[in-house]
């Protein structure tokens, strides 16, 4: 789990990608949902990133190729799908089995000593 | 200040007295092997029994009650008898005692987070006097200890949120420099029947019959233990989904941990001892009965409220975090003297040798902090239009409200959607900000509190409604006439 987690929605795509296809997604998660990368650039260095890219197939190269590019450090989760529906169905997925990257997460580990 | 460097009993273990000028029995302590006594006075009339309880290795810790004491400063009857169980060998003191509660409030100025001004502001310029005097003394000040009140104007993780964030924006340096001298955190871990013991797995707890002191697999890490994550995921003591937008503080160790969070998030910590000066596994068992106030964890029984106390303090000895530093039970009285007799855990404490802890050589502070760099933290003033605009739904405001009614706002304007208003700090001046909040009336407060007072450039725009109509025609109309902030 990032520090902080991202739900890219190019400005390209229509209102339902985020209020249908994510809605469930979002209201389990909480990411912060935007519509370009600037904002993530102000991340400070030491704080860790994921991003969770939706895109259709004629974007999502683009769109990988961007985050690669920009965001070296970051976690990119890309989605790839060119409706809605089958967005949704993923999406819903992952709030169902409550796997936020679409694989099982290690629980939340018990704050540990930390060393000088 | 490192965190080995403080001086106390290295044994967790800890009863709170049964009120001020009522006796307390060192022998008895003894025999349980306490490592710590929280005592509450008048004055100095605990004064004789400092130098037997320091003969055992019990640390004392001491506060002075005053009635309905509100955020006042100290007086000069304080500092007298401080020096004086100074003198006699006391370090740890106490000042404020749940801030967060009317109880402790005059009648006329009852206490509310969202009152910066006359509730927060004077409660911590009175606060770091009183810490800054008990550092020249040459003790130990401790951070007030809140009750784990939720919801309105008590509740306690607004309240540490409110208290860091003026500590942060106004006394920054003088903060610091108290938290590399002697800081501890006071809290008061009530946590019910927030733990248990493993059976076969993890996941799978023990029944209270078959828990034992003695053998491990025990969890007092709530809300970082594998029951609750597996039924909330992500779960913290200060962040959380849906149901728990601010957290769930209310574990041994849960306001130890947002104490320890937001000192190093705002401050640069580091770490400084936490000790639960009031608390413990409540309320206290009776004969034959079961307390499970939490049905996601086995209930406690009269006698396994006495394994599982014994198991707490070897877990803090053994396990926990390296700051827990001990808890004193409430109280003295509940433990000996309860309809039923002595608890069986005053029985098992005496009959089980302490473990002792040991504390590895942590900073208070480990780096200059994020206020290092002299540059104004977050988003600068607006030209024009703003830079960047951010919607907001704040904790507690239904959800479906706004994806059921905001199609048409959100694919005209697309702000960018965020549930923690942290972010906008990282925001560099050179930009600015309009923030759009969705909240109840009950939180609107809270959120202009927590974003117009601390980014006074950032445009502030509340939208907040009874009833879901309310808020639909406000966006609707909104996006009909192309007014982002109405």
């Amino acid at each position: 789990m990032a520090d902080y987690h991202f739900l890219y929605i190019d400005p390209s795509l229509g209102a339902d990608w985020f209020l249908v296809a994510a809605r469930r997604y979002w209201e389990r998660f909480r990411p912060i949902v935007v519509n370009g990368f600037d904002l993530i650039t102000y991340v400070p260095t030491h704080r860790s990133i994921a991003i969770t890219t939706l895109a259709r197939r004629d974007m999502a190269q683009k769109i990988a190729d961007d985050v690669k590019k920009t965001f070296p450090r970051a976690r990119h989760d890309p989605l790839v799908y060119d409706f809605v529906e089958e967005m949704k169905l993923t999406l819903d997925g992952r709030a169902d089995l409550e796997q936020r990257f679409g694989v099982p997460e290690n629980v939340t580990p018990t704050p540990t000593r930390k060393s000088r | 200040m490192r965190l080995d460097e403080y001086q106390w009993s290295h044994n967790p273990r800890g009863m709170h007295n049964t009120q001020a000028a009522h006796f307390f029995d060192v022998e008895r302590l003894a025999r349980m092997h306490m490592g710590w006594a929280k005592i509450v006075a008048v004055d100095r009339e605990f004064m004789n029994v400092i130098p037997k309880m320091l003969a055992n290795n019990i640390t004392p810790i001491v506060r002075l009650w005053r009635p309905r004491f509100g955020a006042n400063g100290f007086t000069s009857d304080m500092v007298f008898a401080w020096k004086e169980y100074m003198s006699a060998g006391v370090r740890w003191f106490e000042f404020y005692n749940e801030p967060n509660l009317e109880a402790e409030w005059p009648v006329e100025t009852p206490p509310d987070f969202n009152n910066v001004a006359g509730c927060i502001a004077p409660l911590m310029e009175n606060w770091m006097d009183f810490a800054e005097k008990i550092i020249e003394m040459g003790g130990y000040p401790a951070f007030p200890a809140l009750a784990e009140a939720v919801g309105r104007g008590e509740d306690v993780t607004s309240w540490l949120v409110t208290m860091f964030a003026y500590l942060s924006d106004n006394a920054y340096d003088r903060f610091r420099n108290i938290a590399n001298n002697g800081l501890w955190c006071a809290t008061h871990p009530y946590f019910y029947n927030h733990f248990y013991q493993e059976g076969a797995n993890a996941r799978q707890a023990r029944s209270p019959e078959e828990q034992r002191a003695d053998e491990g697999g025990w969890h007092f890490e709530y809300p970082y233990d594998p029951l609750t994550q597996a039924d909330h995921p992500g779960l913290t003591a200060v962040s959380g989904g849906p149901d728990y937008p601010l957290g769930d503080p209310i574990g041994l160790t849960g306001m130890g941990q947002a104490f320890i969070l937001k000192f190093q998030e705002l401050f640069g910590g580091g770490a400084v001892p936490v000790v639960g000066t009031e608390g413990g596994i409540t309320p206290v068992p009776s004969p034959g009965g079961v307390r499970q106030l939490d049905q996601r964890f086995p209930g406690f029984t009269w006698n396994s409220h006495a394994e599982a106390t014994v198991a707490l303090f070897n877990w803090l000895a053994q396990i926990g975090p390296p700051w827990m530093f001990g808890l004193t039970l409430w109280k003295d009285d509940e433990y000996w003297e309860g309809p039923s007799g002595p608890l069986p855990a005053t029985r098992r404490l005496m009959e089980t040798p302490p473990a002792f802890k040991s504390v590895p050589p942590i900073d208070a502070l480990e780096g200059p902090g994020p206020h290092v760099v002299k540059v104004p933290v977050g988003p600068g003033p607006i030209h024009g239009s703003p830079d960047y605009h951010f919607l907001v739904v704040a904790p507690g405001f239904n959800t479906a409200w706004f994806f059921d009614n905001a199609r048409d706002y959100w694919e005209r304007f697309r702000p960018t959607v965020i549930s923690s208003t942290d972010y906008i700090a990282y925001l560099p001046y050179a930009k600015s900000l309009g923030i759009t909040v969705l909240a109840t009336p009950d939180v609107a407060g809270f959120m202009t509190q927590q974003i117009k007072q601390r980014w006074p450039t950032v445009y502030f725009d509340l939208i907040t409604g009874e009833q879901e109509a309310d808020v639909a025609t406000v966006l609707r109309e909104r996006a009909a006439s192309g007014r982002r902030f109405g």
